[in-house]
């Protein structure tokens, strides 16, 4: 697997769009499918400035912290097993009633749905080992990827997410301990 | 749910990612320290040639106690300091450790061992860094007048190797041979150094030969054969000698475990950097480790900076090996009881220059941090100039 693929896969486990679909566009409240474009849209742009942003100060956040790019892949990969096993168990973050109109999309959908902790924090690490916009170009797939059901997805589609769901958050509990070996096992 | 975040994000810095504090410390500093590190083994010093071995600072009580193995380690470091700093000033007290070790030898068929205490079963780490020690001091002082008793001594070292390359750390007198169940996980590497050092101060002479027999020993198989559960073992001896290999040059074994050693110091540093003097560290990050341990891992880290600086295989670690044995000597620096500090103790002679943890120092506190902080000095001048 190449570098680059890793942290895309990351990503993709990451935000996980299983688990975006059903915190936002399959739970009970959700608003119609032709009302849901514009809070993704808004939560899509939300979420990839905050993937950017992490990425992009990475590096000076790491140095204010005094905190090696190393050290910080072990955290980093403890919060996304921590947000993978959560994922396993089913849980969704957000508040109990969606926010009328696009203000949905900041919030739940934009953070922490999309940019969540498993994101952010592996957006820090890779902007911190690999460059911002590696780490940025990376993210985008899964971001994208996540859009479509949080748009188009029907509620027939609910228990096909509520499998795939636990399936990805396996998946990040994997790239996770993948981060934290590496992040122990470097200089 | 920003609140949410907030105590998450502090609960992570608090928990997993604390600051990872690195004193900064200049060439000068190091030599500083060392050179106060070496002030300590003079005033530990006993007439008969052997040091302090273990004291309470704190209630000014000599622990007791005495390994031959920490006397040659101290004794070397010393020689060490002379050759690495070129200062002569601690040859005295180097020389009386060394005429301590030839005063307790043992000659058995061609090869000596230092031996210790009459009646003791040599063990094989006390002669392999008495040899170190003396290829140290003839750095130091081009002095060849222990060249053949270095040759004797290699003898010994030769003779409790396996055909796997492997050693046996003691001889047993009863048997008159090589101990085959007694293992170290200290003298498999210094023996290995001690060979490396063997063959550069006399090329030609077949040191090599058993040398690359013990360097591909740990390299492939010793964290297996001799138990280690998180393997490798952060061996700095044998980083000592995988450095000292470094233009033979290395086999491909040979530099991936000089790459996983690498990793190894590294994480040790970052985790101890990590570390500070107060019960919330103790309880999340575990306590500070004694001088010996971090000196050990600076010791580990400078040679394999040095091997990175030589061989291409290695150079793309040679940046962070730097960073974290300049890490490692400033954590050292400022550990270490500065006269000042020493005035608060009962008898400050015997506390400054120390590395002093729970109230406790023993004398290979000071031998690791010496040789960390004199061989870092170079690094540190490096790493200055490229900045």
């Amino acid at each position: 697997m190449t570098e680059f693929l890793r942290m895309a896969v990351t990503f993709f486990a990451a935000i996980n769009p299983a688990a975006v679909a059903l915190g936002f566009a399959l739970r009970d409240g959700a608003p119609p499918r032709e009302q849901r474009l514009a809070p993704v849209g808004v939560g899509a742009a939300i979420a990839a400035l905050l993937v950017g942003l992490a990425a992009v100060c990475a590096q000076p956040v790491l140095d204010f912290l005094q905190i090696e790019p190393e050290t910080f892949r072990v955290a980093a990969g403890v919060v996304m097993a921590g947000m993978g096993v959560l994922a396993l168990w089913s849980w969704r973050a957000g508040p109990a009633t969606l926010p009328d109109g696009w203000q949905s999309g900041l919030y739940p959908l934009g953070m922490p749905l999309l940019a969540g902790p498993a994101g952010l924090m592996a957006a820090v690490s890779y902007g911190a080992d690999k460059g911002a916009g590696l780490a940025f170009a990376a993210a985008l797939p899964a971001l994208a990827v996540s859009a479509v059901p949080a748009t188009v997805a029907a509620r027939r589609l609910r228990f096909v997410m509520m499998i795939l769901a636990p399936l990805t958050g396996a998946v990040l509990i994997a790239m996770a301990a993948g981060l934290i070996v590496s992040g122990v096992r470097d200089v | 749910m920003l609140a949410v975040w907030g105590v998450g994000a502090i609960a992570l810095r608090a928990t997993l990612i604390p600051a990872q504090v690195c004193p900064p410390l200049s060439s000068a500093g190091a030599f500083d320290g060392a050179k106060e590190a070496t002030g300590w083994a003079a005033r530990a010093q006993r007439a008969d040639g052997t040091f302090l071995y273990e004291y309470d600072a704190n209630r000014d009580i000599d622990l007791g106690g005495y390994n031959i193995v920490r006397h040659a380690g101290v004794v070397m470091a010393l020689y060490m300091f002379a050759a690495e700093a070129g200062d002569s000033s601690v040859l005295p007290a180097a020389d009386r450790g060394l005429d301590y070790m030839t005063r307790h030898m043992l000659r058995r068929d061609g090869w000596a061992a230092f031996q210790g205490f009459a009646g003791q079963d040599p063990q094989l780490g006390a002669s392999a860094l008495m040899v170190a020690g003396l290829a140290q001091r003839r750095t130091a002082t081009s002095d060849p007048q222990f060249d053949d008793l270095m040759r004797e001594v290699g003898r010994h070292i030769r003779v409790m190797q396996g055909t796997d390359g492997s050693f046996s750390a003691t001889w047993l007198l009863a048997t008159g041979g090589p101990d085959p169940s007694d293992r170290s996980k200290y003298s498999t590497g210094e023996a290995f150094w001690a060979l490396t050092l063997m063959h550069r101060l006399f090329p030609g002479e077949g040191w090599d030969a058993p040398a690359r027999a013990v360097a591909d020993y740990l390299s492939l198989h010793r964290d297996e054969v001799e138990g280690f559960d998180f393997p490798p073992w952060a061996d700095q001896w044998a980083a000592y000698g995988l450095a000292e290999m470094a233009t033979w040059p290395l086999n491909d074994a040979n530099i991936r475990y000089a790459r996983s050693l690498a990793q190894r110091f590294g994480f040790l540093v970052r985790v101890e950097s990590q570390r500070q003097r107060n019960w919330w560290s103790d309880l999340v990050r575990g306590p500070q480790v004694r001088g010996a341990g971090t000196g050990t891992w600076a010791e580990g880290l400078d040679s394999l900076y040095r091997l990175a600086s030589i061989d291409p295989r290695m150079a793309d670690m040679r940046d962070k090996l730097g960073e974290r044995a300049a890490c490692a000597a400033g954590i050292l620096a400022e550990r270490q009881v500065s006269e000042s500090e020493a005035s608060q103790y009962g008898v400050p002679g015997i506390a400054q220059g120390a590395w002093i943890t729970n109230g406790v120092t023993r004398m290979d506190d000071q031998q690791h941090a010496l040789s960390a902080l004199v061989r870092a000095a170079a690094i540190l001048d490096e790493l200055r100039a490229r900045q």
